[in-house]
């Protein structure tokens, strides 16, 4: 049987991960067996308790808590859930640390400001991918790669060996070498543009397609061509007047 | 002004330490006062291919270490007084070296000499972050082969990313018997792939192998066509314009007969 609680130690303090699909009375027995079990183990530091797995309400939390503190000789600073806001934490913490000037709580202060500094990048990120656009000034070389929801421009080559993979369509000027993902969202209708079509390899929506394995060596003559999926395969044809009266059908 | 020049290029085998060995040589032989560092930590062999193996006694980990003077460290060229290299350690790895302690001997070295050439080690990791980390340009080397260029590619964007503006790049073993027949790329063709400047041109000259085995660098040996180009490479790298060579030069007996007769091409 899986443990309904697991205890862990970290830097901080102890974090108790609590199984998804149990009952809060069966948690809060499971706990108090541990803790009992366990009573010379914990000693009595200063800890910061951390819960994960299943979301419980503060309520539950509180028991929790109460819980531990009166089951052994630890001494709680605060306690909360790995899905917690920020900012009742830091000021739980810093009246704490204003209180007394634990390093363990300095380090927990840090902590916590990296985490706040790697969500405003994560946010600026998607801010950028909120945009309707991605614009890429230069050659896209090898192990370089641009992963958005929005559309792709390239003012440049798509080397071997780069990526780029797009909510909606990609329009490469110049060489397509590289692999290219186009209409990743359902939604929208995906296709690639490029002005010397030789992908190593395309997706469009759910369709794949590669290169063929045996390159002539007579080279053809360069044309801009278009790709998107028509029945569960890509097509790659070059442009004419037609394609486009096609995709503005398709866009309306 | 003196300059910091990595010599780089993804893939292992394509001649970035012959190339160093004779950049070296060659504008020491201009008369510039030279230092050629070997970061391929672990796996040395600019000592080599320069035929300095016998006379090393310190290496770059001792002189970052601390554990000799700089000037312990730097071995003399057989040939060229104003030539010196500071090899690697073979017993360590690259892990041994921190990119700021490069940047520290580079800036050291900086004072005294005109260019110093950093041999780098293949691969994208620890040793190639050490070995650009002083580096005010860059040299690329590849041949015309697709697997070279990809890595040439990844190379000159990471370059890019840490901000090496002026990347050059050096084509090297290409055979225009091959090309002409299309079995190989051409210059241009690679050119165009990578969308960077030509600093150099190096025929697939079996005179390149030998004088590597021998330990003396080519370019010393200007009356060969390898020994020119490298020297012509190096008058590029300070600043001088001069054309390339004509490398395309028919071979076998009936090829050379009709250059003789003006038939050629």
């Amino acid at each position: 049987m899986k443990d309904i609680i697991l205890i862990k130690g970290n830097q901080f303090g102890l974090s108790i991960h609590v199984d998804e699909n149990a009952k809060f009375d069966l948690i809060y027995e499971a706990l108090k067996q541990k803790l009992i079990d366990g009573k010379n183990f914990f000693g009595n530091s200063k800890v910061v308790l951390s819960f994960e797995g299943k979301t419980l309400t503060s309520k539950e939390m509180d028991k929790l808590t109460r819980l531990v503190s009166s089951e052994t000789n630890l001494q709680i600073i605060c306690s909360l859930h790995k899905e917690f806001d920020f900012d009742s934490v830091t000021e739980r913490i810093e009246r704490v640390a204003n209180e007394s000037v634990e390093p363990q709580i300095k380090a927990y202060k840090d902590y916590i400001e990296q985490l706040e500094s790697q969500l405003r990048t994560q946010e600026q990120k998607f801010r950028e991918q909120d945009e309707q656009i991605v614009f890429h000034f230069s050659n896209l070389r090898s192990g370089q790669q641009i992963i958005t929801k929005s559309h792709v421009v390239i003012l440049g080559d798509a080397n071997n060996g780069s990526r780029i993979e797009s909510g909606g369509k990609v329009i490469v000027l110049g060489r397509l070498k590289g692999v290219v993902h186009a209409g990743l969202d359902p939604r929208q209708r995906g296709f690639v543009f490029a002005l010397d079509m030789t992908p190593v390899q395309l997706k469009i929506g759910n369709a794949i397609g590669r290169a063929a394995d045996r390159v002539d060596k007579v080279s053809k003559s360069v044309e801009p061509q278009i790709a998107y999926e028509e029945d569960g395969r890509i097509v790659i044809e070059n442009i004419h007047n037609q394609v486009y009266r096609d995709l503005i059908n398709d866009t309306n | 002004m003196s300059e910091v020049i990595v010599v780089t290029s993804g893939k292992g085998g394509v001649g970035k330490t012959t190339t160093s060995a004779n950049i070296g040589t060659g504008l020491a032989m201009l008369g510039k006062k030279v230092v050629l560092i070997d970061a391929d930590i672990g796996l040395r062999n600019l000592d080599v291919v320069m035929g300095l193996e016998n006379r090393i006694v310190y290496n770059l980990i001792d002189v970052v270490e601390g554990n000799c003077k700089l000037s312990q460290g730097l071995i003399k060229d057989k040939k060229n007084p104003t030539l010196y290299l500071l090899p690697a350690a073979q017993t360590r790895d690259k892990d041994a070296v921190t990119p700021e302690q490069m940047k520290e001997l580079c800036d050291t070295l900086k004072k005294d000499y005109d260019y110093i050439i950093i041999d780098c080690p293949a691969g994208i990791e620890q040793g190639f972050k050490n070995a650009i980390a002083a580096a005010d340009r860059a040299l690329v080397v590849t041949t015309p082969e697709i697997s070279a260029i990809r890595d040439a590619d990844r190379i000159i964007g990471l370059l890019e990313a840490n901000e090496i503006r002026d990347i050059r790049l050096v084509v090297n073993r290409i055979r225009f018997d091959m090309v002409k027949r299309g079995d190989m790329m051409g210059i241009d063709d690679v050119i165009e792939i990578l969308a960077i400047d030509l600093i150099g041109v190096m025929p697939d000259d079996e005179n390149i192998v030998i004088s590597t085995n021998t330990g003396e660098p080519i370019a010393a040996n200007e009356s060969t066509i390898p020994g020119k180009a490298y020297i012509n490479m190096c008058k590029r790298i300070t600043g001088e314009e001069v054309p390339y060579l004509d490398l395309d030069t028919p071979t076998g007996f009936f090829g050379k007969l009709r250059t003789i007769m003006g038939m050629k091409g």
